[in-house]
């Protein structure tokens, strides 16, 4: 990298409204080249500007402290978007209450295949105990994730990290696949959307329509819950 | 506006605050949403602000997971050397988590609750 550049950065890195902007600017321009591109879910704009973000960091040398400075503006919003979904939730209460026999069944089913499934393959693999600890809570929320793999034993950034991961593929084959395997009741892709891929598989979900959103916010709280509750369960089995 | 927007945090401070006094399993924001459900519940009837910020938040929701997401960049040598079968793992599970969920709920469904048209996708 040559010295003028690197001194660009230097310069740039030290408002941190320019990690705000960059983040806002690489959303907009991942946003428009998904919409050109006929809104293919492999061009998941959030994936697409977290990519962008991560080569632009290791490129640079910024710290994620330094980043986050500036994307934290964008970050503080998180809490009261969740707190939103309650909106359309309660909108849909009918619809909810009407669909509890398929979805309760369904939520524990998934959650449980989740959990198992990654365990019992990361087992197979060779991954060493504290990652296979850290993979249990992969489905859920990332706040939640993080609680989890700290109380059982695992790493909670990298939980965080396994989240983020599992919400990109999530929010880029889940609709896609089932749709593919003729699941055409959005209920069903939306709560297997909440479940599996938590936040982002519901910011997702939304882009569809709103029932699918729904149905994946509600997967997304209760998969948390239940996923607290399965990993206390173990806990308690292993000592 | 910003009624409903102090409403909204204020519920979310609310709900941090319950599951840190009472030790719950999941994160204040969750508990905000739950609270938020009584608060409807109690108000019954809509209220236009609350339409707005909320249509806001739910245009814009993938882009708030952003500035977390990239905190893989500070894990990346944690990460790196089990990359592929980390991914395989994640990937698979995704995959079983996705069917499993979605066939026994659509199964269900058609035996005990058959989807309205609104909620057929086309």
């Amino acid at each position: 990298m040559n010295a003028d550049f690197g001194q660009f950065w230097v310069y740039l890195g030290r408002d941190p409204l320019a990690w705000l902007l960059i983040t806002l600017a690489a959303f907009v321009l991942s946003r428009a080249l998904y919409e050109r591109a006929g809104q293919t879910a492999f061009l998941n704009p959030m994936a697409l500007t977290v990519c962008q973000l991560v080569l632009l960091l290791s490129i640079t040398g910024v710290s994620y402290d330094e980043y986050f400075a500036g994307a934290q503006f964008i970050h503080v919003l998180l809490g009261p978007a969740v707190v939103c979904l309650a909106l359309p939730i309660w909108q849909y209460r009918r619809s909810i209450r009407r669909s509890l026999p398929a979805l309760i069944p369904a939520l524990v089913a998934g959650s449980l295949v989740s959990v198992l499934s990654a365990v019992g393959l990361g087992w197979a693999l060779g991954l060493d105990s504290t990652i296979l600890l850290t993979l249990v809570p992969k489905s859920a929320t990332a706040p939640v994730a993080m609680g989890i793999a700290q109380d059982l034993g695992g790493i909670p950034e990298l939980a965080a990290v396994l989240c983020a991961i599992t919400g990109i593929f999530g929010a880029i084959i889940g609709v896609p696949l089932m749709t593919r395997l003729g699941v055409r009741d959005a209920r069903a892709q939306g709560l297997a959307m909440g479940v599996t891929s938590h936040g982002i598989g519901t910011a997702a979900a939304f882009q569809v329509n709103s029932v699918m959103g729904v149905y994946s916010s509600i997967g997304m709280a209760l998969n948390a819950m239940l996923t607290a509750i399965l990993a206390g369960t173990l806990l308690v089995v292993w000592l | 506006m910003l009624g409903a927007l102090t409403l909204i945090i204020g519920l979310q401070v609310l709900g941090t605050l319950l599951a840190e006094l009472l030790a719950l399993p999941v994160p204040g924001p969750v508990v905000g949403m739950v609270l938020f459900l009584l608060v409807l519940a109690v108000m019954r009837g809509h209220w236009q602000e609350l339409e707005q910020v909320n249509n806001f938040f739910l245009a814009n929701l993938s882009l708030l997971f952003v500035p977390a997401a990239v905190g893989i960049v500070s894990h990346l040598d944690l990460v790196s050397p089990i990359l592929g079968r980390l991914v395989l793992v994640l990937v698979v599970s995704l995959l079983a988590g996705l069917v499993v969920a979605s066939w026994v709920f659509a199964r269900l469904a058609r035996r005990f609750t058959p989807a309205r048209e609104e909620e057929l996708l086309p």
